[in-house]
């Protein structure tokens, strides 16, 4: 970096000596004396030919920058001029005009790239950096370069505070316009009073401990009699029977009401009917699938010798009840899908699921958040997808509204769905097994599917079990419980850990 | 907006018929596409308009298309 600012200041004062030879030629000539203008061109193509290794991001840049230390050689030389009272107009003008010049490239760039970042619709490729502040220092001593270029920071280690670690605590994960990458970290950099270091996020591939314990549970070993459960991959990884065998003569203070809003939920599905309660009008009915498939991960009936296996044991824990969000093709517009989740409040939802969402570039809709709002007021936990984009779900809503628990997806190896998009700038981020997904389908059928949607559910299911054993928990000490007890897996530090049911209802039954 | 790309079968949410343009953009349509475009690979050029909406998809930039062809 220093190499970097020094080549830039010696280009300048190349091109102003160079300038100055030329001035001290038209001296003599002034004064009548002989006068060979070859060395100070040759000087002045010299200092022009440097300016092509000063390392400037750029066409526009590079002219721009030539411009601007040929219009300075040119003023200085100028100067010169002035103070040995000889004419100085011959320098002052072109340089002057350089200058205007060099503004008028820089200005051209500038809106060019403006025009393209902000009117395209081609996303930009970001990178991540790593960056690490003094001990003593905050984010808000940086923001103002942050924002300058386009960057954004998180805790890298959210789970580390100072008093356990004054280095760890203090290091940030920075996402910025891959072409903005160089300028930062060269501003960073330079920053020595309040960072530490800097540096892009390197990729560090590890063997993957929790997916070499992943086991699939055989299924005569299950103590339900559920006919797919050998087929749930995802319950073996979590360990079902393990909860089933934890809860089987544990009562729960009452049942949770898990609200599925979506498609509309099948509820006279074999596998659901049982558990459901109506909603009334077109939430009952489900003209897609997508609804009752998270249905069934949320809260399947289990032990009922039908389908699917969920962690809802006998049914003795959650009832789901399905609202109306989105139509027959899966879309529904920002009202409807707050007028679901208002109707799904004001029914008493302790868990309101909702595996759904879009691009939300400038903030979450505000009556989409307002509604969550409403709903968290009264009492509901909310669970929402991170979604499917492998994009950072910071821009898009609900995952990105306050309060929220945004769920990511993980594959079989418990590695981040390649479709997932990571959580880790939001508040409350968790993961859990998203692909490859077996669950209900309207009809009595049965499906498996992909997406953070199925991950959704299976986390809004767990929430409900803790909500069936403590009515009272709040939405902030639920998170507490699953993120504690959850799985560290490789990529936790971009999507969360991945739920542990067995343990986290040790927990709250503790 | 003018894209041209290819129709793909996203495999996500039960599934999905969505678009990849030619620059990397994802575009995912808030209507059905005409079924005799609806096959894994094909190649068309559409006028598209970013649309607000909400969905199970949860992929890519949702847009109305309001023409679409194949080339």
């Amino acid at each position: 970096m220093i190499t970097a600012y020094a080549s830039h200041l010696l280009g300048t004062v190349l091109m102003a000596a160079a300038f100055i030879l030329l001035g001290r030629g038209i001296i003599k000539r002034d004064k009548g004396r002989s006068f060979s203008p070859l060395p100070a061109f040759l000087a002045i193509l010299g200092a022009i030919g440097f300016q092509f290794f000063i390392p400037v991001e750029g066409l526009f840049g590079r002219f721009g920058h030539l411009f601007l230390d040929l219009g300075l050689g040119m003023a200085i030389a100028a100067g010169y001029l002035a103070f040995n009272r000889v004419k100085a107009n011959v320098l002052f003008v072109p340089g002057l005009l350089a200058i205007l010049i060099s503004g008028g490239v820089y200005g051209v760039g500038a809106l060019i790239e403006w025009g393209y970042s902000g009117f395209s619709f081609e996303k930009e490729s970001r990178v991540e950096l790593l960056m690490e502040l003094g001990p003593d220092d905050s984010l808000e001593e940086v923001q103002s370069l942050l924002d300058l270029y386009d960057a954004t920071a998180i805790k890298a280690f959210p789970n580390v505070d100072l008093s356990e670690s004054e280095d760890l605590a203090q290091y940030f994960l920075v996402t910025v316009p891959e072409k903005y990458q160089e300028r930062l970290v060269y501003a960073l950099d330079a920053d020595d009073e309040n960072v530490d270091q800097v540096a892009q996020n390197g990729v560090i591939e590890l063997t993957n401990p929790e997916a070499l314990k992943v086991d699939r549970t055989p299924i005569d070993r299950y103590i339900v009699d559920d006919p797919f459960v050998s087929q749930q991959w995802y319950a073996s990884s979590l360990q079902y029977n393990e909860v089933y065998k934890l809860i089987q003569n544990q009562a729960p203070v009452r049942k949770a009401k898990v609200a599925i809003v979506d498609t509309g939920v099948d509820g006279v599905h074999e596998d659901i009917s049982g558990v459901y309660t109506k909603s009334g009008g077109l939430g009952d009915r489900d003209k897609h699938s997508h609804g009752t498939h998270c249905a069934g991960l949320a809260g399947a009936a289990t032990n009922n010798g039908k389908g699917v296996a969920s962690l809802n044991l006998d049914g003795r824990f959650i009832t789901l009840s399905g609202y109306p969000a989105l139509d027959e093709r899966g879309r529904g517009t920002d009202q409807r899908v707050a007028q679901a989740i208002i109707d799904a409040a004001e029914g008493g939802a302790d868990v309101i699921s909702m595996s759904l969402g879009g691009p939300a570039l400038f903030g979450p809709p505000k009556a989409q958040k307002d509604a969550i709002e409403y709903a968290l007021k009264r009492g509901a936990i909310v669970v929402v997808a991170a979604g499917n984009s492998n994009d950072d779900a910071r821009r898009y809503s609900p995952a990105n509204i306050p309060g929220v628990i945004t769920v990511a997806a993980v594959d079989p190896n418990l590695r981040k769905a390649s479709f997932s998009n990571t959580n880790n700038g939001l508040r409350m981020p968790i993961a859990a097994p998203g692909v490859d997904i077996l669950s209900s389908t309207p009809g009595g059928n049965y499906q498996s599917f992909n997406g953070t949607s199925m991950a959704t559910p299976l986390v809004s299911g767990l929430v409900g079990m803790l909500r069936a054993y403590n009515p009272d928990i709040s939405a902030e000490e639920a998170y507490r419980i699953i993120e504690s007890t959850g799985t560290q897996v490789p990529e936790t530090a971009k999507i969360g850990k991945v739920i542990n049911p067995l343990e986290a209802i040790k927990a709250v039954l503790e | 907006m003018e894209i041209k790309g290819t129709v793909r079968y996203i495999d996500l949410s039960g599934g999905f018929w969505g678009i990849e343009a030619d620059n990397g953009q994802k575009y995912a349509p808030t209507k059905d596409l005409p079924s005799h475009l609806c096959k894994d690979g094909v190649r068309i050029k559409a006028m598209v308009a970013p649309a607000q909406v909400f969905s199970i998809m949860m992929w890519g930039e949702p847009v109305d298309v309001q023409s679409i062809d194949k080339i």
